[in-house]
């Protein structure tokens, strides 16, 4: 309209709208009518500005009085809504052929007859907000082309109209065609008007302002794949090649959260209820060209909303999206403190419990993702603040027939790798980390098949702070059958299993006799007879088929090592030093030593 | 004396001071923009034939269902409109109570029972099937108050309607 044009047109409104205004009249009625006359001078300014007719005739049409006969428009009475209401059900349509409202193609009119035992009594809608006082529950009367299963209705409650033909708009109604075009140009104030946008169109095809989307927010607008209109409960789309499509409620709540169109792009399809019947998701794709780039929208009535796209969406879609073991996404993308790193968090409901993961995406680390036991360890242990850094693997089942899963991880520094870690999680011996060079010397024994088996704690230091270490135990028949340890002490790392373990912890370990281990065992043969030795700080445990583990410290050690200690004249020892009454003594193959 | 009317299969035996018409109308391809463009196969609308019978002259392009006739029944006219359905009715609770009744009483009419009420008319409407085909047939008495006379001059159109199993 040009500013000519919208001059005399405000000047036509005002002096309308005082003349149907006056002292009568609410604000809110004031109001209304003047909304109605701009819809009359916007659909037919001719017409309204020069017949002696109300306004109520422009923006209505014909035969829009009670006493002319016709059924009301559903919209009129269904708080706007182009749908059948509570009650009613489509009982057929007829047509009009060359409607300006639907851009000279078929206007279709599809009556909703009243369900039988509804509540509804015939009269007509007195509201002085519009012009729409046509039949309500009137009219005993059906079409007959819809719901051909139900024989039994009442009158036509009122009228939904739409371009879309009924055998496509419902696929209750059939396609046998019955004509009317006496009633082409009757029309409500609720109702769009001469030839709108087809986006529009399919926005009244569900219900307009009054229906599920609810009243416009931001009209039609243009973007690269074809156009959007903001509602307020959702969104409707026209893109190509799909046609039209939607995102609705809180899936279109974080769509808008995750930026609209020119973020995510936009669905290509409706939004759709997930395997489980419980959550809805849709998928937002910006195409660029040949290039794709989707997010994947969720929403669960439990968890919330969440997305995923780029890497971290390649990995979920490998995972078997929110069927697989991560469950339903519960954030859009995170980013880590120093933003050096994203992640999503995710939500799985298992029989009785709910499982929570996230997926990293970390470009030193790559993208990788963790769940269950494994994750809340490492929540436990500060994330990817912590000092397992972020996670290199997907949870893996452990090797052997003791169960139990593992995913490994990697401390980033200056944008390298500095060390790597694991998580084991086993139902025996339970979820615990390993770490650095203590895993390294663990994973050099055969990790968990090896002699150590499964972790059975966090690192820790020793009581003198000295040292680091991690104890394990083996699983044989879902039961802890050895334990052992790794202790890191001066940049190395030196493995306890077996009986030298259980010897050297009955004899307070570190802080006893012996103390730390300095040696991996070995083993050696004293003339024809094998044997296996460790070292420690102030001592060795020797091995043999004389006894499986017998200690050797202090100065009987260094006596018996000053006579050639195992392939000496003692040969091999058959006990531990033992000390009575002031004097240590042990027992070997060929004598004994005694220190006082 | 007596007229009859045939096409399309529906034949009818017209009393004096009857006339008819039976149509047949071009189906017209639905226009719907963005299922053209997203390149859907709009199926295109199904016409069937219908028959109007009045005692006055029925207006040219009468509606199926008697808009633009029913505007000008007077209190001693009516109008029958005999309106054939797509075969997929056929079966359906809908079109299976009924065949084409051959007489109304006046309880069969109803002020509401009409397309458009028009003050002092009265409808009857029933969805049938005859010969295999699903038809409604819609009836208005230009007079509630006459009815009695009106359903005695409609039944003898009705009993004068025969319907072909197959429209030829």
């Amino acid at each position: 309209m040009s500013d000519a044009a919208a001059t005399g047109t405000t000047k036509l409104l005002r002096r309308i709208g005082d003349a149907l205004g006056g002292s009568r009249f609410s604000r809110r009625g004031f109001l209304g009518r003047v909304a109605v006359v701009g819809s009359a001078i916007s659909l037919d300014p001719i017409n309204f500005a020069t017949r002696p007719a109300s306004a109520y005739d422009a923006v209505c049409g014909p035969a829009a009085d009670c006493a002319a006969g016709y059924s009301v428009f559903c919209c009129t009475i269904n708080n706007g809504g182009n749908f059948c209401p509570d009650g009613s059900f489509l009982g057929g349509w007829w047509k009009a052929d060359n409607a300006g409202f639907c851009c000279g193609g078929p206007r279709y009119y599809l009556d909703c007859n009243v369900s039988c035992g509804a509540g509804y009594t015939c009269g007509c809608e007195t509201s002085p907000d519009t012009c729409d006082n046509r039949k309500i529950a009137c009219n005993q009367f059906r079409y007959g082309q819809c719901n051909l299963e139900i024989d039994c209705y009442g009158p036509v409650l009122c009228r939904v109209i739409t371009c879309t033909p009924p055998w496509v708009f419902d696929s209750a109604c059939t396609s046998s065609s019955a004509t009317d075009d006496s009633t082409v140009a009757q029309t409500a104030p609720c109702l769009p008007g001469q030839c709108p946008d087809p986006l529009t169109l399919h926005y009244y095809d569900l219900g307009g302002p009054g229906g599920a989307f609810g009243p416009e927010v931001v009209g039609v607008q243009s973007i690269p794949w074809g156009t959007w209109l903001q509602l307020t409960n959702g969104a409707l789309f026209e893109v190509y090649p799909s046609g039209f499509t939607s995102t609705f409620g809180a899936l279109y709540a974080n769509y808008l959260a995750l930026g609209g169109p020119n973020a995510v792009g936009v669905p290509f399809a409706d939004d759709k209820v997930c395997v489980d019947g419980i959550g809805q998701y849709n998928v937002y794709d910006r195409v660029e060209g040949s290039a794709s780039h989707p997010t994947l929208n969720y929403w669960h009535p439990y968890f919330g909303s969440g997305s995923v796209y780029g890497k971290t969406l390649q990995l979920f879609n490998l995972e078997d999206n929110e069927v697989g073991p991560f469950g339903y996404p519960i954030s859009n993308r995170l980013y880590t403190a120093d933003r050096s790193a994203t992640y999503t968090n995710f939500s799985k409901a298992l029989e009785s419990t709910v499982r929570s993961g996230r997926i990293y995406q970390n470009p030193v680390t790559g993208t990788f993702g963790i769940y269950g036991a494994i994750f809340d360890h490492y929540v436990a242990l500060n994330a990817h603040d912590g000092h397992l850094g972020y996670p290199i693997s997907l949870p893996t089942k452990c090797q052997g027939s003791a169960g139990g899963h593992f995913a490994d991880f990697a401390k980033v520094t200056n944008g390298e790798i500095a060390y790597e870690s694991s998580i084991y999680s086993n139902p025996t011996t339970g979820t615990w980390s390993v770490v650095g060079p203590i895993r390294d010397a663990w994973k050099a024994l055969g990790a968990e098949t090896g002699e150590l088996g499964f972790p059975t704690a966090d690192q820790k230091k020793t009581a003198d702070s000295l040292a680091v270490f991690s104890t394990f135990a083996t699983i044989s028949n879902k039961a802890i059958s050895s334990r052992g340890a790794i202790y890191l002490k001066g940049g190395s790392a030196v493995a306890l299993f077996g009986a030298f373990y259980t010897l050297w912890t009955s004899l307070d370990g570190a802080s006893g006799e012996l103390g730390y281990p300095t040696s991996d065992v070995t083993s050696q043969t004293a003339g024809a007879t094998p044997y296996t030795e460790q070292l420690f700080d102030n001592g060795a445990i020797f091995g043999s088929q004389f006894a499986s583990a017998c200690a050797l410290s202090g100065g009987l050690y260094s006596e018996y090592l000053s006579q050639g200690g195992p392939t000496g004249s003692l040969g091999l020892p058959l006990t531990s030093e033992v000390t009575s009454g002031g004097v240590t003594s042990a027992t070997f193959q060929h004598g004994s030593l005694s220190s006082p | 004396m007596a007229t009859t009317l045939r096409a399309h299969g529906i034949r009818a035996e017209l009393p004096n001071g009857w006339e008819g018409r039976i149509t047949q109308l071009a189906p017209v391809m639905p226009t719907n923009a963005p299922l053209q463009r997203a390149g859907a196969a709009v199926q295109t609308e199904i016409t069937r034939p219908f028959a109007h019978f009045a005692n006055m002259a029925l207006p040219p392009n009468t509606n199926a269902f008697g808009g633009g006739a029913v505007e000008q029944l007077g209190a001693e006219h009516a109008l029958i409109c005999l309106i054939e359905y797509s075969h997929e009715c056929v079966g359906t609770a809908l079109f299976s109570k009924h065949r084409l009744p051959r007489k109304l009483a006046p309880r069969d009419f109803n002020r509401r029972g009409l397309q458009r009420i028009i003050p002092g008319q009265a409808g009857s409407q029933t969805f049938l099937t005859e010969a295999g085909r699903p038809f409604c047939l819609y009836v208005v008495a230009g007079s509630y108050l006459r009815l009695g006379t009106l359903t005695r001059q409609i039944n003898a159109v009705l009993r004068g309607i025969h319907v072909d199993p197959v429209a030829s």
